[in-house]
């Protein structure tokens, strides 16, 4: 449902998610994220980018991970890659695909 | 538009316009501006697909605001769909002659389109951009490069110009169409030129768009009537979406006040019916309708 890369070169953290990520599997991603080693260990320049490329479903549940992920990155620092087009309606839908720095 | 002797405001415009007769306290009906993309997909006649474009955004030097705006193909068959644009007297400027065009075509202040290109035709387009084109030209074709505010081309422009962009794959596409349809362009019309049924859904299940045009010409199509039996309008709702009270192509129709005469007609068929029939579990439902609709 979620991996992690750690890109030292580009000091960038991936998180790829796979799967339907509805209300209840996105609050287990919740507590995973958090115990994740690589998210523990995050320093403050490290960019985060959520590819989504395998999600067909989102739930708001996880916009509002997206959401308080983007908060704790910082500006400029977060970006949510490879939207399925009905994952991406949902963004634009919410308003908050610029905010959260979609493609 | 406050005037209390007003009875409804229609408004057909801009953002501001529409915003303006929503905020005067009076009925209105405003209908927002379109941003339209066009997907052709690699099931399409293209030629058909081309002739059709041309012949909708040709149509009054593309002034009507469901005339297309954007063209998104597939990487696979962009050289195609390109050459057929040639082909049929469209003329793609090189980065040099996009950046004259973009400015007189776009308000730098505010990105919006610029007046005076407005329903002009592509010779006089050209003069004011200071460019050359082929004699006869139809259509100015631009590749903006992206969508948003800093590829001014990428949102709407009433002027015989065209975006074209090409996509590595079908989400991509659609994406492009989705990015499209939200620059300014929410709730109004979309089109798709496909063979392909599950796609033509796909599409109109994504966009949001008060029309989806398929397989026709947008000008033509969205107005109603000619292509199909939606109404004859140049009045087109973008529903929520665009700030707007309705999707539908406004008509005399929704500027009437509707009066209806109400007689006492009470159902009598309920007082014949033996309600304890609901709460009998061998009844089913097909038994309880057969009860109701009972002469007795």
């Amino acid at each position: 449902m979620v991996n992690f890369e750690y890109n030292n070169e580009e000091k960038t953290i991936k998180v790829i998610f796979t799967g339907r990520l509805d209300y209840m599997a996105a609050g287990e991603l919740n507590e995973i994220i958090q115990s994740e080693p690589i998210m523990k260990n995050r320093h403050p320049e490290d960019s985060l980018i959520f590819d989504i490329g395998g999600v067909d479903y989102i739930a708001s549940s996880f916009i509002r991970t997206c959401v308080i992920h983007a908060k704790q990155a910082g500006a400029g620092k977060f970006a949510i890659i490879n939207c399925q087009p009905l994952v991406k309606k949902t963004f634009k839908i919410s308003g908050l695909d610029e905010v959260l720095n979609i493609s | 538009m406050a005037h209390p002797k007003i009875a409804l405001i229609l408004a057909t415009g801009g953002t501001g316009l529409v915003k303006a007769a929503y905020s005067s306290g009076n009925p209105a009906i405003g209908v927002g501006p379109g941003n339209v993309p066009v997907f052709i997909d690699d099931s399409a006649d293209i030629p058909f697909a081309v002739s059709n474009i041309i012949s909708s955004k040709t149509f009054d030097n593309g002034t009507i605001c469901a005339s297309e705006q954007a063209i998104v193909v597939f990487d696979s068959i962009k050289l195609q769909v390109k050459a057929e644009f040639e082909r049929q007297n469209c003329y793609f400027l090189n980065a040099e002659e996009i950046a004259k065009v973009e400015k007189i075509a776009i308000v730098t202040e505010t990105g919006s389109m610029s007046a005076q290109v407005v329903g002009q035709s592509v010779s006089t387009i050209a003069k004011l951009a200071d460019i050359e084109v082929p004699e006869g030209t139809k259509i100015l074709m631009v590749m903006p490069g992206g969508i948003g505010k800093e590829f001014p081309l990428s949102g709407e422009v009433l002027a015989p110009i065209l975006a074209f962009y090409s996509a590595k794959d079908y989400h991509s596409a659609i994406n492009y169409c989705i990015d499209l349809n939200y620059l300014g362009g929410i709730g109004h019309s979309a089109c798709i030129y496909s063979n392909n049924e599950k796609r033509i859904m796909d599409y109109a299940e994504l966009l949001n768009a008060g029309r989806v045009l398929v397989n026709t010409p947008t000008s033509q199509g969205a107005v109603g009537h000619l292509f199909n039996a939606l109404p004859p309008s140049l009045t087109l709702g973008c529903g929520t979406g665009g700030k707007n009270i309705t999707t539908e192509n406004i008509t005399a129709r929704n500027l009437l006040n509707i009066q209806r005469v109400c007689r006492r007609k009470p159902n009598e068929m309920w007082f014949n019916f033996d309600q304890s029939k609901y709460f009998d579990e061998s009844q089913t439902a097909d038994d309880i309708t057969k009860e109701y609709y009972k002469n007795h």
